[in-house]
């Protein structure tokens, strides 16, 4: 049960180091590409950029992302590799789905192998798998040089051709060739025709014929590697990584799931590398691993060690809850007889789980999935015991251990500073990080970046769960039915992408005559969400850099708060547990702590 | 929902919300 995350942890924690040299070696650029290479690298560079020519320069190209994926989606069914002639998708999910994809969330109101043909997946998926996810590392790159001092921050085109080329693309062939080995399929046909073992258990034709059974395949393993390596996150089947040809064995399981911590973990100590200061990073990795053990730990305690409280806590029994439209406003909701039943719960709560992966491989997945702003899952979040759910919530909330390429470090930055802005207040002294002191403008843009998250997430959820846009979406009454809306709105603003399901979100195809009801207002409040809350917390962060960076340095006296001892990771722990908390408490408090501790589990 | 209304309106709505996040950059600059 622990070997299994001990196992993936402490790859991780290894290959991220040899990775992280690799990467401060490219994006210096003192790593002498092939001539070849270097002549598409000079093409590319337009020369140096200062913070606000490569932030502009990163938004156009984004602006243009967005711009050909709504083409690419709105143009699916007259395109080629369509041979199961998929439709038009409703203009508001093309809007969620393009800004989902662009932003890196890869949260998905459509099923993948439901909706998008073969052409879609290549021509829009998959690229924005490689694009999006080096939007992120290139902006920490920039942030990087600016804290250095730097006058120019290099040139986004280039650090985008060095990121996709040099890293993204050698991985990817890599583990996609290890991946077709342990049988994803990797192919221009759309489907194949099986017959079941068990003849007619797809139903029969009117000649009174067993129907065979339709598996829809495609270019999987061309398109797991850098959904899990970019932390995208998106599936190419509706069940994501729980999917036996998406995830077909536990060997691959460890290695999808090794595949989207390798990058943020490497991230940090480049981070430390490139500013000649890997002391410090090495604090900041040992806090953030903390928290992420942590997180495994918590989600395991409760989920695999812990039966599931819809079976066995309570026997069966009914609940009245007040209903306006049930007679003298009560509605009976009855606690089904399956509390009686003989189930055994000694590999804990088994709902929703690919056992085939091991017992604590939800659990564990699902730790570092939100975590690491990934947002494939291979079991039901949904399903997770109450308090284990927390632990999902709680890696989006913070959204700076380790979190996405680049970005999750950048959110990192905006608490280093906020933490080191307290102290120098607690202490009487002037804040300084990286020798330079930290004014009224770096806090301004620090809350900035730090406020948009809770915004983006709190607000949208508070009207979806006064209205009928998230009481008709919900699949639970009662607090479970909060969680839902409050997750959604969490993976959408931590540019995750998981899904906690259960939420009726889905218009379909546009000529799809039942849509879910409030299917446009969910479209279009998380695309906006997503939109936002990705572009804020990188412009902000780079012009606090890029200020941070142009002051004078200070000299270190015996009174310099030191960035690179223990003490230092426990002011850190505790700004990131304090904001967190002063910030989500409430949430966590109405929603998977209300449902722990209320009468009725799951919401009934 | 109607095409003609409906993808023209989505497309500009996420070119205006890419436009704002630009202006962001410019009052970023300013604080």
């Amino acid at each position: 049960m622990w070997r299994l995350p001990f196992l993936i942890v402490v790859t991780a924690v290894a290959l991220s180091v040899p990775l992280s040299r690799y990467l401060a070696w490219i994006m210096d650029g003192t790593c002498r590409a092939p001539r070849v290479l270097r002549w598409f690298e000079r093409r590319l560079d337009s020369g140096p950029q200062d913070w606000k020519q490569y932030t502009i320069a990163l938004l156009v190209f984004n602006a243009a992302l967005f711009v050909y994926g709504f083409i690419v989606l709105a143009l699916q069914p007259v395109m080629p590799l369509n041979p199961l002639g998929r439709g038009m998708l409703a203009p508001t999910t093309i809007f969620h789905s393009v800004i989902s994809f662009m932003t890196n969330t890869d949260l998905q109101h459509y099923a993948g192998d439901q909706h998008l043909s073969i052409f879609s997946q290549l021509f829009f998926v998959i690229p924005n798998f490689f694009l999006s996810a080096a939007v992120g590392l290139c902006a920490l790159t920039a942030i990087i040089r600016a804290l250095r001092g730097e006058e120019t921050v290099g040139n986004f085109f280039v650090d985008m051709w060095r990121v996709l080329i040099y890293t993204f693309l050698p991985i990817a062939l890599i583990s996609g060739t290890l991946f077709l080995h342990q049988g994803m399929p990797m192919t221009y046909e759309a489907a194949i025709e099986v017959a079941p073992l068990e003849a007619g258990a797809m139903g029969v034709t009117d000649a009174r014929e067993p129907r065979t059974q339709r598996i829809v395949v495609g270019p999987v393993a061309a398109f797991v590697p850098i959904k899990m390596l970019g932390t995208n996150g998106g599936g190419f089947y509706g069940m994501n990584s729980a999917h036996p040809l998406e995830n077909p064995s536990a060997w691959s399981n460890v290695l999808t799931t090794l595949l989207m911590m390798l990058f943020p973990m490497a991230l940090v100590l480049m981070y430390g590398r490139m500013l000649g200061k890997l002391r410090h990073a090495v604090v900041i990795y040992s806090v953030m691993l903390t928290v992420l053990l942590g997180l495994i730990g918590w989600s395991i305690y409760w989920d695999t060690l812990r039966p599931n409280p819809g079976l066995t806590s309570r026997a069966a029994a009914a609940f009245g809850i007040a209903g306006a439209a049930a007679p003298g406003g009560q509605r009976v909701l009855a606690i089904p007889a399956v509390a009686g039943l003989p189930v055994n719960q000694r590999l804990g709560n088994l709902e929703g789980k690919e056992l085939r992966f091991g017992t604590s491989a939800g659990a564990t997945f699902a730790a570092i999935t939100t975590t690491f702003t990934c947002g494939a899952v291979n079991c039901e979040l949904d399903s997770l015991n109450p308090l284990a759910a927390l632990s999902p919530f709680v890696g989006m909330w913070l959204n700076c251990i380790y979190g996405g390429k680049g970005v999750g470090m950048i959110n990192m930055l905006v608490f280093l500073v906020i933490g080191i802005f307290v102290t120098g207040q607690m202490v009487g002294r002037s804040p300084e990080y990286l020798a330079r002191k930290v004014g009224a403008r770096e806090m301004k843009l620090a809350m900035l970046a730090l406020l948009v998250h809770p915004i983006m997430i709190l607000g949208p959820s508070g009207l979806f769960a006064a209205t009928p846009w998230g009481m008709e979406a919900v699949s639970n009454p009662g607090a479970h039915g909060l969680s839902q809306i409050v997750f959604q709105f969490s993976s959408s603003s931590a540019n995750n992408g998981a899904a906690f399901n259960g939420l009726g979100v889905t218009y379909g195809f546009n000529n799809n005559a039942n849509p879910a009801p409030s299917a446009v207002q969910w479209d279009i409040a998380g695309g906006l969400v997503m939109l936002f809350a990705r572009y804020v917390p990188i412009v902000a962060p780079m012009a606090l850099a890029a200020g941070l960076g142009r002051k004078k340095k200070s000299p270190v006296t015996t009174g310099t708060l030191r960035d690179d001892t223990a003490t230092f990771g426990f002011l850190l722990l505790g700004t990131i547990f304090i904001i967190g908390a002063l910030l989500f408490l409430p949430a966590a408090t109405l929603g998977p702590l209300a449902e722990h501790l209320g009468p009725i589990p799951f919401g009934g | 929902m109607s095409l003609a209304v409906w993808l023209p309106a989505m497309f500009l709505l996420g070119l205006i919300g890419m436009a704002l996040c630009l202006a962001f950059v410019s009052a970023c600059e300013k604080i």
